[in-house]
């Protein structure tokens, strides 16, 4: 048990809001509720992988976001979540 | 001569009278255009007379900006803005420098006539709406940033959740126990009650001042602050309303009222001229009732 | 906190007639998972016998547990759990068989969705003792873990105890705790 490092506030609130989308998107339909985890760990992997763990000015903006995209999803008439990308189209 | 001037463009008949025209007089469609044309030879002259005589006034505007796109840290972006190119408010600088200088500036507007309450941001220290704020003459740099206080969402614009689900929280609707006295008509409300809504009906809810209030700086969840203890107390005071008591006693809280040291910024940076701290003050005299 | 295991162990009467071995643990290791994990089920009385035991209880005969305290240089363990049960000594001897029974089938119910969720290659070995970050899951994944524990098994998990768990074991023991203060 030791052998784990402790979690740092911010990265147990980071844990909190994942654990709390996966709990948000048991409720809807289940082709949906797959669609929504599937965006969601993406979402919260790819942010581990790039933001720098000392940003905290960003990190917190990112939770404040997330809690935000949280309440919305949480309302029984959100059906469903999806992304698009908006980069350049190739030429 | 430039008033003059000003008062040909509008087509004005006295400036058709105070300066001699050369050509016939117009139709009236053409006759803003003829104006126009007339002007040209005065502009030109002024300028050429003045040219010497009026420096170009540039004004530096040192802007807040921080992208989440690009989290680095805050920096204070400075632009120069020539004054004589742009209008009296600190709002249109910040719209010409977002239009010919930084698309980028982030900042939230709308009505522009001091009305909606959208562009609420600190000037030189003092929060304010920038579309009422006229820039300072000084030649000093001004320096604009985000509403005290408030996590920033991108350079001036702040995340205003936590100040309307206070404002939503103390519940600013009509609540009757009994019908209107006359069905189907509206409920009677003499002139002198009406007048006693008056200093507080007309709050934008811009969060001008609560975000000014040190004491909402340190409790921000707990201390309702000036805006929504100011329109606590207008529907408190509203005589149609028949829940005063359960609004007074909603309010009644060690936190919600009474973190309210009378420190007086609210009043101070309201730009409505409003006073928050009176109807603070006399919240807290109805409870002793 | 470490502490010293010497009485406990002698009230361990009833012993497994199997012991067990799971993977290549560090004996130390092992016996303080067993001491850990046996600590709930030390209210036997010595009359009793149990002949079905389950296979994470790791549980030593008297002889091996000698063996192993002669092997190790102090008689200590790290304690697992923040708080121990209070050790009875009454029988509950049936109570106790369900509890003990069930264990198992959650350990290997708790194995199963684990190896799937983190689509462990075939041919890793999987054990109680397997910690998820050595299985290739970051923190995330052990949130997702235990999301599908939850489901599993029809119990909600507290975020407090959620971030305790670092083995397989640990999620057992969570989920057999959780299981019986429903059922019971």
């Amino acid at each position: 048990m030791a052998s784990r490092p402790k979690l740092s506030g911010l990265q147990r609130q980071v844990l909190g809001l994942y654990r709390e989308f996966l709990r948000a998107a048991r409720l809807k339909e289940p082709e949906e509720r797959l669609r929504i985890e599937s965006i969601v760990s993406a979402e919260f992997r790819q942010n581990a992988m790039n933001v720098d763990r000392k940003n905290f000015l960003y990190i917190e903006y990112l939770l404040r976001r997330g809690k935000k995209q949280l309440e919305q999803l949480k309302s029984p008439d959100t059906l469903r979540l999806s992304t698009m990308e908006v980069g350049k189209t190739p030429q | 001569m430039a008033a003059a001037r000003v008062l040909f463009r509008r087509g004005s008949a006295v400036a058709r009278g105070l300066l001699p025209t050369n050509s016939p007089p117009a139709t009236a469609a053409a006759s803003s255009a003829a104006l126009l044309l007339q002007a040209q030879p005065h502009s030109s002259q002024t300028d050429s007379a003045a040219a010497a005589a009026k420096p170009k006034r540039t004004k530096t505007f040192s802007i807040y900006r921080w992208n989440p796109d690009h989290p680095e840290k805050p920096q204070l972006q400075h632009y120069e803005i020539d004054l004589g190119e742009c209008g009296p408010m600190v709002l249109d600088a910040l719209i010409k420098i977002k239009n010919e200088m930084d698309p980028s500036l982030t900042f939230r507007r709308s009505c522009r006539e001091g009305i909606c309450g959208s562009c609420a941001m600190n000037i030189d220290g003092d929060n304010g709406l920038a579309c009422l704020t006229k820039i300072p003459s000084s030649s000093a740099a001004t320096t604009i940033t985000p509403l005290p206080h408030m996590y920033v969402i991108k350079d001036l614009v702040v995340d205003m959740t936590n100040f309307y689900s206070q404002y939503k929280s103390v519940e600013p609707w009509l609540k009757r126990k009994d019908p209107p006295p006359t069905p189907g008509k509206e409920i009677p409300q003499s002139k002198k009650d009406r007048a006693k809504l008056d200093g507080m009906y007309e709050c934008i809810l811009c969060a001008c001042c609560s975000t000014s209030c040190p004491s909402y700086w340190w409790n921000p969840e707990a201390y309702l602050g000036p805006a929504a203890l100011l329109h606590a107390h207008r529907w408190i005071q509203d005589s149609r309303d028949q829940y005063t008591k359960e609004r007074l006693d909603a309010v009644n809280d060690e936190f919600k009222l009474y973190r309210c040291h009378t420190i007086m910024n609210c009043a101070h940076a309201c730009p409505k001229g409003l006073n928050p701290a009176k109807q603070i003050e006399s919240i807290k005299k109805l409870q002793l009732q | 906190m470490r502490q010293q295991l010497s009485i406990r162990v002698v009230h361990l009467q009833c012993m497994h007639p199997r012991s067990l071995l799971h993977g290549a643990l560090p004996s130390s290791l092992r016996f303080a998972l067993a001491a850990g994990l046996s600590l709930t089920l030390l209210h036997l009385p010595s009359t009793h016998g149990f002949s079905r035991w389950d296979d994470d209880l790791d549980l030593l005969s008297p002889v091996a547990l000698a063996a192993e305290f002669s092997s190790l240089k102090s008689i200590s363990f790290s304690s697992i759990r923040k708080s121990f049960p209070a050790i009875q000594l009454r029988p509950a001897s049936s109570r106790l068989r369900i509890c003990c029974a069930a264990k198992s089938e959650t350990l290997e119910k708790v194995l199963k969705i684990v190896k799937k969720q983190l689509a462990v290659p075939e041919g890793t070995a999987v054990t109680a003792e397997s910690k998820f970050s050595e299985l290739g899951a970051d923190s995330l994944d052990t949130v997702e873990i235990v999301m599908g524990l939850e489901e599993a098994f029809g119990i909600s998990v507290e975020e407090e105890s959620a971030q305790r768990i670092v083995t397989v074991q640990d999620a057992a023991d969570l989920i057999q705790e959780l299981v019986e203060a429903k059922s019971c």
